[in-house]
């Protein structure tokens, strides 16, 4: 008796105390700790090691009160909501157009319409800014040498042109959330709309759209958030021109003298509520966005609005974002990367290999290339062996503080990269962590953790509960159950998960940047570095050599893997 | 005509050592560290080099050319056998960090260098700096060192910088003659890109040269009449020769002769000149207190001071070297740059700053004043 009883009494202990203890305290020190460093930080007259510093409500106060902040904050707002707009509006209509219409190649239009996911928004950002600088950008000079134009055809370095180029990266999370909800949306609605003969545009307008509206907002404000937290375009495109974005301000407030951590965490905390606020209205949203959206136990056959002659300028206009996100920045890279200096004109230009062969003999770089394939395999590997401990502990063995611990979980979803990485210097500062790679390791495991738990969780709930019963009912424990029974099961799901972690991973600047150190430069930090001295060239070499990693991630994660990357978002 | 030639010049010395003689003896060290005293070292010596090489590879802090100094460290790799692991930053930043992770009792670093020696005393006096007198002092004048604390290694000239496919022969005409002034002209409206003090210690130098050390002879007026183009403002000055370059903007200030020449052999479109009073600006290196490779810092140190280590700097780039029996060969040679019509060296050197404890002022009160006469960043 004395046998059985005590491993039950083992495992309920495990269960009541153990294991929400141990799952708390990683995620204390993964997201709890530098989330209190950062207001802590935000409250001190100067970094937390100057002797001279004390407590102080000067920074919180000059952040919050005054004029240049508050405009950084109406800038910000302005300018991440227009992000999300543009987004959502271009989103919308290439979702519908690939779920909703004949248009063909539908296979290969909707790889390329996530493929912007697999590029570093920081390399898209330098490309613009190649292509796009009033006067000297490549399609300025193009447009003034075939057309005659006169002044600026485009310009990225304004506040529109940054809001476009950032739209840009941003459309696949838009076009995967709106096209996942067009797909479980029953065709009826729509088939009644046209037997009371409603036209193709008035059923998009008047069935679809409202159909679609949670799970639009839904988007808005998921990308919201990413876009007021992004720090590397606006930092590449906004730097000479001005434009106040607090991202930048974390950044720059830590790079430009007079150096003031404080006033850096102090402003990060206003990103943190701005995040906070966005992520409340995304959830809010998420949840009506279930409740609204129709799915069916019944099949359905979904009927397909005919294009008929406007199939092909369907396909063009898809061709024009893919141009616009890939194509274009990446023959600007290209070319700078084989010149010897920046110049707009292609017959002046002093062509040379010398870049790609200093990348190729570049101890740093070959150096950068295995951290940064370091990070993008051991990142997601852990990101997602945790999320699936704390999905399976809180979803199916419900342990105690379950809400919690999934509220813990999702937050660093609110915390941008950028703020977190801030509070992740300082916590462990003066831990052997700092300056390993491992630092940055955990930055990317708290900061993509949320996503892998999204992906778990919602796995665990797709999965009949009789079949981990029936094993159990068989004698196998919660961790022999979970191994051999659960994790093959949502096996597709975690692969797709460890895909998109490895593909933030290895394109992550935000946190990286304030966390690098001698012997963790990663190929996006690195990258800036070049960048922030002048040396385009270089920078854009490494770019490409990043993205390489990235599709060849991508492509092992779709042909060896299996994996259905549209899916994982 | 070329009049500077190492420190043997005498137009060098007298725009350099003169320019101190105005600061009075119990200011010479206010601001820029406690000299210390002793003999200089022993130099590189056999002892040293095998001790450097037990420990290992060192760690370089460093603010100049990321390229350049991958290519001069990969020398004294070769020299010594010592791999050098290359940490690039701008000034303050780097500095910063260094600071941070000292305190804290993270020793990264074995060697600094940075572009304004009035953030060391801080440093020294929190015991973060290693007393050090390199065999190679003798050479450096006094201007460029704190003894036993921080030497320079070379000096580069701030100057104007235009793109000759964006810029008439008029318009060059003007510019060339006109000294800094020449600026100010409103034909440069929108044409001009420039930098933030706030960028490092020589785009704060040459701000302050004209806001402090000049101000009846520049001062304010002038500053508001260069905000008055509505330059495009960089973080970094060679963003700002980038896109120069590039042929976004026509003139540029902050041209630094070590990125001009580089921009220059690459084929740029460039041409540069520095007018009177030229803002100089020194890299400056020290010792770790707490390098984790203390011989190999000393050994870097030695080597970087030595006639050898300053040669080896100017296969690279052009600098003037802080010692004063080095001159750059291409010079002798008339070689590149040194051969073309246009070139002519600075006359003057504008250097006091180094010891002047307001420039040392850790506070930078210049930087707000700027921000808002620049409407860029103010608060």
């Amino acid at each position: 008796m004395s046998a059985s009883v005590a491993p039950r009494a083992g495992y309920a202990w495990i269960k009541r105390f153990g294991l929400p203890a141990m799952l708390g305290a990683v995620l204390f020190v993964l997201v709890v700790l530098p989330t209190a460093f950062m207001f802590i930080g935000a409250l001190m007259s100067a970094g937390m090691a100057d002797p001279a510093a004390h407590f102080t409500l000067a920074k919180l106060q000059t952040v919050y009160t005054t004029l240049p902040y508050l405009r950084a904050l109406g800038y910000t707002l302005a300018m991440a909501g227009g992000v999300a707009a543009l987004a959502c509006f271009v989103g919308i209509a290439l979702a519908w157009l690939v779920a909703r219409t004949d248009v063909p190649r539908k296979r290969l239009l909707e790889m390329c319409m996530i493929a912007p996911l697999f590029l570093s928004p920081f390399v898209g950002g330098l490309a613009w800014l190649i292509l796009g600088s009033p006067k000297a950008g490549l399609l300025n000079v193009l447009a003034r040498d075939l057309f005659a134009t006169k002044g600026a055809a485009i310009n990225v370095v304004s506040t529109t042109g940054i809001v476009c180029v950032m739209a840009l990266y941003f459309v696949p999370y838009a076009y995967l959330t709106i096209s996942s909800s067009l797909r479980n949306m029953d065709p009826a609605l729509e088939e009644a709309s046209y037997l009371n003969g409603a036209g193709v545009f008035a059923t998009a307008l008047r069935v679809t759209l409202p159909v679609l509206r949670p799970s639009l907002i839904s988007a808005f404000f998921f990308i919201f958030v990413l876009a007021a937290g992004t720090f590397s375009i606006p930092a590449v495109l906004g730097g000479a021109s001005r434009v106040p974005f607090l991202a930048v301000i974390v950044f720059e407030t830590t790079a430009a003298y007079p150096i003031d951590y404080g006033k850096s965490a102090a402003v990060g905390t206003v990103l943190f509520w701005i995040s906070v606020m966005g992520v409340a209205f995304y959830r809010y949203a998420s949840r009506a966005a279930n409740r609204f959206v129709t799915v069916t136990a019944r099949g359905f056959s979904m009927r397909l609005v005919k294009l008929r002659g406007w199939r092909w300028p369907a396909v063009g206009a898809i061709g024009v974002y893919v141009l616009l996100a890939i194509v274009l920045p990446y023959l600007a890279l290209i070319y700078t990367a084989l010149t010897r200096y920046m110049t707009s004109s292609f017959s002046k230009a002093s062509y040379s290999l010398d870049n790609v062969r200093w990348a190729a003999d570049s101890p740093e770089v070959i150096e950068s290339i295995w951290n940064t394939l370091l990070v993008g395999v051991v990142s997601p590997t852990l990101c997602l062996a945790l999320a699936v401990v704390l999905a399976y502990a809180i979803r199916r063995m419900k342990i105690r503080f379950g809400r919690t611990l999934d509220y813990l979980t999702m937050f660093p979803i609110a915390i941008p990269g950028i703020v977190l990485g801030t509070g992740i210097f300082w916590t462990y500062v003066t831990t052997p962590v700092y300056g390993t790679i491992w630092i940055l390791v955990l930055a990317f495991v708290a900061s993509y953790l949320p996503f892998a738990y999204r992906i778990g969780d919602t796995a665990l709930m797709q999965i009949e509960k009789s079949l981990e019963e029936a094993s159990a009912l068989c004698g196998a424990s919660h961790r022999g159950t979970l191994w051999r029974i659960t994790v093959p099961l949502i096996r597709p799901a975690l692969l797709s998960g460890w895909v998109m972690v490895f593909i933030f991973s290895v394109r992550e600047i935000s946190a990286a940047i304030l966390l690098a150190s001698p012997s963790n430069e990663v190929l996006s930090t690195i990258s800036w570095n070049y960048l922030d001295y002048g040396d385009q060239q270089k920078a854009a070499v490494l770019g490409l050599v990043q993205t390489l990693i990235l599709i060849s991630g991508v492509l092992a994660g779709q042909f060896v893997f299996r994996v259905r990357l549209t899916q994982a978002v | 005509m070329t009049k500077l030639t190492g420190w043997n010049s005498t137009l060098a010395r007298r725009s350099v050592l003169g320019g101190l003689a105005g600061i009075g003896a119990g200011l010479v060290h206010v601001g820029t560290g406690q000299a210390q005293t002793g003999a200089p070292s022993a130099g590189i010596t056999e002892g040293l080099i095998k001790a450097a090489k037990a420990e290992g590879a060192l760690t370089y802090y460093h603010t100049s050319d990321l390229g350049l100094t991958a290519k001069w460290t990969a020398a004294f790799t070769k020299k010594f056998g010592i791999p050098v692991k290359n940490i690039r930053g701008p000034s303050y930043p780097l500095y910063d960090r260094w600071m941070n992770e000292e305190r804290v009792g993270k020793h990264i670093a074995d060697i600094v260098q940075i572009s304004d020696p009035t953030l060391f005393p801080v440093a020294q006096k929190e015991g973060f700096i290693a007393t050090y007198i390199p065999a190679g002092t003798t050479a450096i004048p006094d201007s460029l060192k704190v003894e036993g604390v921080w030497y320079a290694m070379n000096i580069d000239f701030m100057g104007i910088v235009y793109n000759t496919q964006e810029t008439t022969a008029d318009e060059v005409k003007q510019l060339t003659s006109g000294g800094w002034n020449a600026m100010t002209d409103p034909r440069w409206h929108g044409r001009y890109a420039t930098t933030t003090p706030a960028a490092g210690g020589s785009t704060y130098t040459y701000w302050y040269m004209f806001m402090e050390e000049y101000k009846a002879q520049y001062g304010e007026a002038f500053v508001r009449k260069l905000a008055e183009h509505k330059p495009t403002i960089y973080s970094s000055k060679v963003l700002a020769f980038d896109r120069l370059v590039a042929g976004e903007f026509a003139i540029s200030d902050m041209a630094t002769e070590s990125t001009m020449t580089e921009l220059y052999t690459k084929g740029a479109p460039v041409r540069f000149f520095f007018p009177d009073p030229c803002p100089a600006s020194p890299l400056v290196q020290i010792v770790s207190a707490h390098a984790p490779k203390p011989n190999g810092a000393r050994l870097f140190q030695e080597w970087t001071l030595s006639e050898d280590g300053q040669l080896e700097w100017l296969k690279y780039t052009s600098v003037l070297p802080s010692r004063n029996d080095v001159t750059d060969p291409r010079k002798a040679a008339r070689k590149d740059w040194f051969g073309e019509p246009w070139y002519a060296d600075p006359t003057s050197l504008y250097l006091k700053y180094l010891k002047d404890p307001a420039f040392a002022d850790p506070a930078k009160p210049l930087i707000p004043i700027w921000n808002k006469i620049f409407g860029y960043r103010s608060e």
